[in-house]
């Protein structure tokens, strides 16, 4: 059974076998390309981040669902890769995983600060979204 | 000009690297690096203060430095040159120090729609009224807007002598005169313009310029404020410390410039960036003027003969920058694909976002050459720019 663990893990193997930040800047360009289009209002959008990114999370019977979208395709590229970790996660695995993605990319842009605040932004939301979810529960 | 002795001097570039972020940052000249090194190795002592060898060697080497910064600018006089941390500092210290000396109620400031961020945050901070001049929608200053703002109230004009984004330079010569007739003091942004054309206060008439070393080849954390000194002697100096106090009890300032140098200053900064101006007269800076604008003529051409480019700066009266966006394709990612290439651009925002409002577009890039690069490093990009768009191509319908 696919646990967010073994999604990630076979995202960062993908990754790793890519050994040049061209190949995988190829590999989140495609992603971003394969995936419909998401959420583009002013609700959704990640304050302060680099290029424009829009990010919807939301969960239903203790599993956490996400739309996400981008005018930067290789940024879109990640929240895919990001979106095929978390979706259907429950919130269990949410809050006893840690996002490891990042350790394996190696385009740069990706890992400028800013971006990088960007990204934990939107790991924040996953998790208030369990936190929430969880108090409404109760 | 010998292109490949030249580059020599540069060991920045001999990384494997296509650079051409020059408007950001210019890549550091051996003359400096030398300078910088030998001052730490054998003068780095404490001026002013000490009355000590090496101290005076030290006060001897800073003296020099501004000489060479006195005589690049043409200012009239050693003491108008007041040493910062960079154009930005340079900025923030004459705004603090207008607001805390002269009395803006019911005053306004005139600035355009072209400033770099540190030419507009520091003047929105204070008290005055901001007016902003406006630009057309292909982003070049409407000078008409900027004279049209200048009145009686105007206390003060501050202005670039050319973008940062499109690389336009400004005329100022009848901006500078109709604000002086206004009784206005005029702030010149050399920050883009200093590493291509003589900046000469005394011909501008400017009251106050600022640049950065980091933009002449020169070190990171320096740069400049000139005033003119019948000014800046009446005005208050807005940082407060050692060296800079006659007397403490009664706050009298010590002479110009030492009364806007509060605290140790960036010594090895200074020397270096004396050092770059020196490697720059060296160079001519005719021979780099005429080098970087047949090198502009030849990428400008080249990034518009991309089909979809759309181009934010001219050919003629401008520094070698070329700001451009590309149909259906984010900057960002434009400059991250030219990343994995070791090409050097910029993108974004550009510290630009009123004029990027206005030019009506999220974000560019800038492509900033200095006279050191190639017309075989420009092929590079070009042919760059075509595979991603081309990547692009293959996935849309």
């Amino acid at each position: 059974m696919e646990t967010l663990i073994s999604r990630q893990e076979k995202i960062i193997k993908e990754l790793d076998s890519l050994d040049t930040e061209l190949k995988q800047f190829d590999y989140f360009f495609n992603k971003a390309f394969l995936f419909k289009e998401g959420p583009r209002s002013d609700k959704y959008l990640i304050e302060g981040c680099i290029s424009k990114a829009w990010v919807k999370v939301w969960s239903k019977e203790n599993k956490i669902h996400m739309e996400v979208e981008s005018d930067s395709l290789i940024l879109k590229g990640l929240l895919v890769a990001m979106k095929e970790i978390y979706e259907e996660a429950s919130f269990e695995e949410v809050n006893n995983s840690e996002f490891l993605l990042m350790k394996s990319i190696k385009v740069v842009g990706l890992l400028d600060e800013h971006r990088m605040e960007s990204i934990n932004k939107i790991l924040k939301i996953v998790i208030d979204e369990t936190q929430v979810s969880n108090r409404r529960i109760k | 000009m010998n292109l490949k002795e030249l580059r020599e001097d540069f060991p920045l570039l001999k990384q494997e690297i296509t650079y051409f972020d020059n408007a950001a940052t210019t890549p550091t000249c051996k003359t400096c690096i030398d300078l910088t090194s030998d001052y730490y190795e054998k003068d780095c002592f404490n001026i002013h203060r000490g009355g000590y060898k090496g101290s005076l060697r030290s006060e001897g080497k800073i003296d020099e430095a501004r000489a060479l910064v006195k005589s690049f600018i043409n200012a009239e006089s050693k003491k108008e040159i007041i040493f910062t941390s960079g154009a930005t500092e340079s900025l923030n210290l004459i705004a603090k120090s207008l607001f805390c000396s002269m009395d803006f109620q019911g005053k306004n400031i005139v600035t355009t729609e072209l400033e770099h961020h540190s030419n507009f945050i520091p003047w929105i901070m204070g008290k005055a009224e901001v007016k902003i001049a406006t630009s057309e929608k292909d982003g070049k200053l409407r000078i008409k807007s900027v004279l049209d703002l200048i009145d009686e109230k105007t206390g003060l004009l501050t202005i670039t002598a050319c973008s940062n984004v499109t690389g336009d330079f400004i005329d100022l010569k009848d901006i500078i005169k109709k604000a002086h007739q206004k009784g206005a003091f005029v702030i010149v942004d050399a920050s883009q313009y200093i590493a291509h054309r003589k900046l000469d206060v005394q011909e501008l008439n400017c009251d106050f310029a600022v640049f950065s070393g980091h933009k002449i080849y020169g070190p990171t954390g320096i740069g400049v404020l000139y005033g003119k000194s019948e000014i800046m002697e009446s005005l208050n100096p807005p940082k407060f410390g050692g060296d800079m106090v006659l007397n403490v009890m009664k706050q009298e300032w010590l002479p110009l410039p030492s009364r806007f140098e509060a605290g140790t200053l960036n010594l090895a900064g200074i020397v270096g960036m004396g050092g770059a101006i020196q490697w720059m007269e060296k160079q001519g800076l005719k021979n780099i003027e005429e080098r970087e604008k047949n090198l502009k003529s030849y990428l400008f051409n080249r990034i518009s003969e991309i089909e979809g480019v759309k181009m934010f700066s001219r050919k003629e009266n401008s520094a070698p920058i070329v700001s451009f966006s590309m149909e259906g394709i984010n900057s960002n990612d434009i400059a991250m694909f030219l990343a994995t290439k070791e090409i050097c651009v910029r993108s974004g925002k550009l510290c630009a976002q009123p004029l990027l409002a206005r030019i009506d577009v999220e974000s560019l890039v800038r492509v900033s050459l200095s006279f050191l690069n190639t017309e075989k490093e420009i092929d590079f990009l070009i042919s760059s720019l075509r595979q991603i768009k081309e990547r692009v191509s293959k996935w849309k319908p």
